[in-house]
């Protein structure tokens, strides 16, 4: 079971964005994108989350193409967050976080509010639920994407059971602050350790070498190397593709990048 | 605690809006039965719904004051609805009917039969129906041409349709000028008084069409409701909510320029009715879009009957056009909003 993408490759106009990208988000496993801003990762990530408008190549979930799923079957199997926020109208948090509730949902209205509860409380939101999405800070707004996405395959597991779930993460700690930054990616190891696929587009490399399970490197629309964080995160491999010096050192079995 | 609390100011707040929809849908009945019953010739409603009232009070209701309520309830209902749904499509609260464009286009259609109607061969029995085949088919083809500018560039972008929208109006403005440029000074007296909106000319054969039309596309909107919520996250995440967002899009596009184009054509262009209401709407119902089309169907209903009532009593026996009485309104109430939406 794997969400896969084979020679995927995008151009907008003229210009190359991926070049004959092979990756994969595997269950149980933390997959991290990394690279330097305009490599690729967010386009990749699109690929992964099925609204790329056009490409060549394959995308796959289980074998099977992803333009063959509807929305609804690809909303049940998968949960995207962007860093985009459009909102314009007054709507509750709880509002918010509901709209990740599917028509198909699994669990009964009890069990939803019972998760909505816990869940938010968990992201750090459960005070806001009732308050205006629009008076919220940027980390607060995140945090409750972040909800609504794990609300959307909390409550969907059994939909297809015989297909695992995934996560799709656009720098979902951008706007946050250390402690926020450990509760959204400790819930998302939680999410991983149960079966979950995730794919994470990081910029703190010691925070991805801390939660990440495997890499891919991204650098000018490739896949300039991949594989276990002894394999990607080298000083050799990170000063090139980031035209940095970049020196690591492991302590205690784990790696410490440091850029001075 | 905390949570036994908020759960309670949930339920306050579900209340709340429950008793805000019966609020509005009484409103609704009362403004109703007075439009009813009010007017250059008082009707004595109770007299009428027993049978007790002679029969020119029975003709003057049912032949006029009844098809002229409706029609206004109708067209009032359908503007607030296309307005609440299309402010949800645009993530815009400026967003206005006659902002895609469509209204002109209607008027367009309507204008081109008051000034060239009299050069087809159209039998008598049919001439009723010209103008308002003409207006809807005008909104129509906006429509086409919107929805033809706005997929050649693959995904539907919103501001393309709103860029579309506002050429599509300059450009109907330079039809609707020459045509008044072309007509003589009878049809230029009929074609201003058209465009000022009027529910004056209300008859069941030509009113009744349009009803229907607009009562079938406003459920239809309705049906949409959940959908256009998840809309409001934007146009992927609605996407990854599991939203099949082209084909919504396109319905919704459709079913508010029928809201529009029938309303146009049987009462001509009344502006801000779907602007203000839906705006007034949220801040007792909420933003969620099924009680926001709901009660901006009634409060549209309601401003509009209420608008005519004002618009045909005011100077009797004279009538004011109901367009000028609901920009007046909603004139200033833009004003305001623009102050409140702009520094954001």
């Amino acid at each position: 079971m794997t969400l896969a993408v084979r020679d995927l490759s995008v151009k907008f106009g003229t210009r190359v964005i991926l070049k004959s990208i092979i990756a994969k988000i595997e269950p149980g496993r933390i997959t991290v994108l990394i690279g330097p801003n305009g490599a690729g990762k967010s386009t990749l990530l699109s690929g992964f989350a099925g609204h790329l408008a056009d490409y060549s190549g394959l995308i796959t979930i289980d074998e099977t193409p992803i333009d063959n799923f509807t929305p609804k079957q690809l909303a049940a199997l998968r949960a995207v967050m962007m860093q985009s926020d459009n909102l314009v109208f007054e709507f509750s948090v709880s509002d918010v976080i509901r709209m990740g509730l599917l028509p198909h949902v699994t669990c009964n209205a009890t069990a939803q509010t019972e998760v909505i509860e816990d869940l938010a409380d968990r992201c750090g939101i459960r005070h806001l639920l009732h308050q205006s999405i629009l008076r919220l800070s940027g980390g607060e707004k995140q945090r409750v994407h972040f909800c609504r996405c794990l609300i959307q395959i909390w409550c969907n597991t059994g939909s297809y059971p015989d297909s695992a779930q995934y996560l799709i993460l656009d720098e979902p700690t951008s706007s946050q602050d250390i402690a926020g930054e450990l509760r959204i990616l400790n819930l998302v190891k939680e999410k991983s350790s149960e079966g979950v696929g995730v794919l994470l587009v990081l910029h703190d490399l010691n925070i991805a070498a801390h939660f990440g399970d495997s890499f891919y490197l991204l650098k000018n629309g490739s896949v300039f190397a991949h594989g276990e964080a002894d394999e990607v995160l080298t000083e050799s491999t990170l000063s090139n593709v980031y035209e940095t010096p970049v020196k690591i050192e492991t302590r205690e079995n784990k790696i410490q990048i440091n850029t001075f | 605690m905390q949570g036994k609390l908020a759960r309670l100011s949930l339920n306050l707040t579900a209340i709340d809006s429950k008793w805000s929809s019966v609020g509005l849908a009484a409103l609704f009945l009362l403004v109703l039965t007075l439009g009813l019953s009010v007017g250059a010739v008082p009707l004595p409603i109770w007299d009428i719904v027993t049978g007790s009232a002679d029969s020119l009070e029975s003709t003057i209701f049912t032949q006029i004051r009844a098809p002229r309520v409706l029609l206004a309830a109708a067209v009032g209902a359908s503007l607030a609805c296309a307005g609440a749904v299309l402010q949800g499509l645009f993530r815009n609260p400026l967003a206005d009917p006659g902002l895609i464009g469509v209204s002109g286009g209607a008027a367009l259609g309507a204008v081109a039969v008051i000034v060239f109607g009299s050069w087809l061969d159209i039998p008598p029995e049919l001439a009723g129906y010209t103008m308002p085949v003409a207006a809807v088919f005008g909104a129509l083809v906006v429509t086409g041409i919107l929805y033809l500018f706005a997929s050649r560039f693959g995904q539907f972008k919103i501001v393309t349709v709103l860029l579309v929208g506002i050429a599509i109006n300059a450009l109907s403005s330079v039809g609707i000028g020459l045509f008044q440029y072309l007509s003589d000074d009878t049809q230029l007296r009929t074609l201003i008084f058209w465009m000022m909106g009027s529910f004056g000319r209300a008859q069941w054969s030509t009113a009744l069409p349009c009803i229907a039309m607009m009562a079938l596309a406003t459920f239809a909107l309705i049906g949409r409701s959940g959908p256009l919520d998840k809309l409001q996250l934007g146009e992927f995440e609605a996407f990854h909510l599991g939203i099949d967002v082209i084909s919504v899009k396109r319905q919704v596009v459709l079913l508010s320029a029928v809201c529009v184009g029938a309303g146009v054509a049987v009462a001509g262009i009344i502006g801000f009715v779907g602007l203000v209401v839906p705006h007034i709407v949220r801040f007792t119902l909420g933003v969620a879009h099924r009680p926001l089309i709901l009660g901006s169907g009634f409060l549209g209903a309601t401003l509009m009957v209420s608008a005519d009532l004002v618009a045909r009593t005011a100077v009797l026996p004279a009538e004011i056009p109901v367009g000028l009485v609901t920009s007046a309104l909603g004139a200033p109430f833009f004003l305001w909003l623009i102050t409140k939406v702009a520094p954001r």
